[in-house]
């Protein structure tokens, strides 16, 4: 009798084993990727932070030089300071401006009215058509046809609101809310729409008008999606590239630049070869991590804290 | 002037049209059976609902055509001589002065060249790149997330739990700036500029973002009872996942290649930094209208629009033929964790 619950034992034992080693085949080479493009690649970038490179290669250690570098920066006029500033003006439009027309769209798309359907395709063009095809007709639209059917109008000096300084700006701001509402309103509109029918019923039944059904219905029940994107943006505020790119290629004036451009410019721009620049970005893009990293688990626990749809 | 104030009363009558329709649905009552329409139905607070719906309604159409506005204009203008193009850059084609020119879609096709050094990259060159960064990446990453979902979801193993909430951590951390510590580290390896063999590298994060976490649900919605039967008969446990349990989430993966391949395809970026020497169409597109806008003589506004019509097609069909699939997977819950 011993010998068969040994024998038993052998087999869970050796199934327990096989199954480890079934998943250590599965997971080794995505974690080796992990290891390599993620953790190395962070780690590197860290401790690249506080050495600087000459022109040959040749690093050596500035301790937190990179960073004093970054720190002044930001007090006087220097492109970090000012991608910073307009990283967070760019967040602040589509967080208080896109956000809650998205929501409204959504909702007028889910009480079916006028053109809902309509509206529910097209808003989609954007995601349908290839983004960047469509800020390249946006730019020849703007820069070329409009000036030219203003001046019919009697707007003889129409200027490009791509290129004109006193313009540029908003039409970057104003580009990116005018683009971005395609997959936003469709997640939202399919949150709203696993809202169960009875709750609506039951508060129209209590006299709840489309104002109340909305703001304490509605938005409460499709908390989780909202908190999701809120959490999203927050992680993408200095991340996210526009479409500075798309409109100047790395010719962008520098006032309109995003901390991601500044990026992607001094990267693109040392062509792979001279690293000097890379200290600086790497330093001031640790400066950033570890500022925006508490504000996202605050903003984290904030959602979690007014989630009401597990009370 | 006159096209603003024609704008004006065209919302003005789309506005009232939408307010006029909201009323309506809120005079519908039932009377005996039958639907009529009373006034007495109206309150002040369903006027004021309908005011409301109405100025939402006409923002939303507007917005709509505005959207539709500049696809328009490119797909007539793609059809103008350069003559009218010059004359007339808004308008519909005069077609009586000036005929079409169909001829600006072939044109484009033989004009569209890439100048990399001394290197000429033809149309030819950029569509395999494009197929290849299209196909390929989204497959190997659709793979391996669909492997790591399936373990991480029906197998209990030591570490599973922290693997997820490290997978969910990590779309929460801003890492900010480290593309110069991934350019040194590709260019060490021999990656930068490498396309072909960097496609086949498996994402870094195959246990993290949306994608995993829709394959993760998938695969933790199928009973257990299926793997159990298998093992039972004697499957191996390669052959209950390939044979028994990723079958039944090939509709999600699916959705996840289309959407990956439609990204990839219109992918320019990562061509500008990654892998200059390997230009794709979306890439070249990008840099043939920056160059030939410069007035160099490599096209005219009608023939790069017609280039730009040509590169929606794949991912216009794409889209439209699988908007069903793709629409029904977009549902997003919190992040809990």
């Amino acid at each position: 009798m011993m010998n068969s619950v040994k024998k038993e034992k052998g087999k869970r034992l050796n199934k327990k084993s096989i199954d480890n080693l079934f998943v250590l085949s599965v997971l080794i080479i995505p974690l080796i990727s992990f290891a390599i493009f993620y953790v190395y690649v962070n780690l590197n970038s860290f401790v690249l932070a506080f050495q600087s490179v000459d022109i040959y290669g040749n690093y050596e250690w500035v301790g937190l030089g990179n960073i004093k570098e970054f720190l002044q920066g930001l007090q006087g006029d220097s492109r970090v300071g000012l991608s910073i500033k307009n990283s967070l003006i760019y967040w602040s439009t589509s967080f208080f401006i896109s956000m809650p027309l998205y929501l409204l769209f959504s909702y007028y798309v889910y009480k079916k009215n006028f053109g809902h359907s309509m509206f529910f395709i097209i808003v989609m063009l954007p995601n349908i058509v290839a983004s960047f095809v469509y800020s390249l007709v946006y730019k020849m639209f703007v820069d070329a046809a409009l000036p030219s059917f203003m001046a019919t109008q009697g707007f003889a000096n129409f200027p490009s609101l791509i290129y004109d300084d006193r313009t540029n700006f908003g039409n970057n701001i104003f580009y990116s809310i005018w683009l971005s509402f395609g997959t936003s309103t469709l997640v939202y509109t399919n949150a709203m729409r696993g809202i169960n029918d009875e709750i609506i019923e039951s508060a129209q039944l209590d006299g709840a008008n489309n104002f109340y059904e909305f703001f304490f219905v509605v938005l409460p029940l499709i908390w989780p999606t909202i908190s999701t994107f809120v959490i999203t943006g927050v992680t993408s505020i200095f991340t996210a590239s526009g479409s500075l790119i798309l409109f100047y290629n790395m010719g962008a004036p520098t006032k309109l630049w995003g901390f991601s451009y500044y990026i992607t410019y001094t990267v693109k721009t040392a062509m792979g070869s001279d690293f000097s620049s890379y200290p600086a970005v790497a330093a001031s893009g640790l400066c950033v991590t570890l500022v925006t990293l508490p504000v996202v688990f605050f903003v984290k626990w904030l959602c979690n804290k007014l989630d009401r749809t597990e009370a | 002037m006159k096209f603003i104030l024609f704008l004006v009363i065209a919302c003005l009558v789309l506005f009232l049209t939408c307010f006029v329709i909201k009323l309506l649905s809120y005079m519908k009552v039932r009377v005996a059976g039958k639907k009529k329409y009373s006034l007495g139905a109206v309150t002040s607070d369903k006027i004021a609902s309908s005011l409301f719906w109405a100025i939402v309604g006409t923002v939303a159409i507007v917005y709509c055509v505005s959207l539709i506005v500049p696809l328009a204009w490119s797909l007539m203008t793609a059809f103008k001589t350069p003559v009218d193009y010059i004359l007339n850059s808004f308008g519909f084609p005069k077609v009586k002065q000036y005929g079409l020119a169909p001829e600006n879609f072939i044109n484009v096709l033989q004009r569209f060249q890439l100048r990399q050094g001394t290197r000429i990259y033809g149309l030819t060159d950029m569509l395999i790149n494009s197929l290849v960064f299209a196909i390929v990446p989204s497959l190997v990453g659709v793979f391996w997330m669909t492997l790591v979902a399936y373990v991480m979801a029906r197998y209990k193993f030591w570490g599973n739990n922290a693997l997820y909430n490290l997978g969910i951590v990590i779309m929460l951390i801003p890492i900010v700036g480290n593309m110069a510590s991934s350019m040194i580290i590709k260019k060490a390896m021999g990656l930068y500029d490498n396309m072909y063999v960097s496609i086949f590298i498996p994402p870094a994060t195959a246990f993290s973002g949306m994608h995993f976490l829709i394959l993760y649900g998938a695969m933790k919605s199928i009973p257990a009872a299926y793997s159990e039967a298998a093992e039972i008969d004697g499957a191996s446990r390669y052959a209950i996942m390939f044979k028994i349990i990723v079958p039944m989430v090939l509709p999600t993966c699916a959705t996840l290649f289309i959407l990956d391949f439609i990204a990839n395809w219109n992918a320019y970026e990562s061509f500008l930094i990654w892998y200059p020497s390997t230009p794709n169409i979306a890439y070249g597109m990008y840099t043939f209208q920056s160059v030939a806008s410069q007035g160099s003589g490599a096209a005219t506004v009608p023939e790069i629009l017609a280039g730009f019509i040509m590169c929606m097609i794949p991912s216009a069909i794409l889209y439209l033929s699988s908007q069903k699939l793709i629409q029904s997977k977009f549902t997003v819950g919190g992040l809990k964790g």
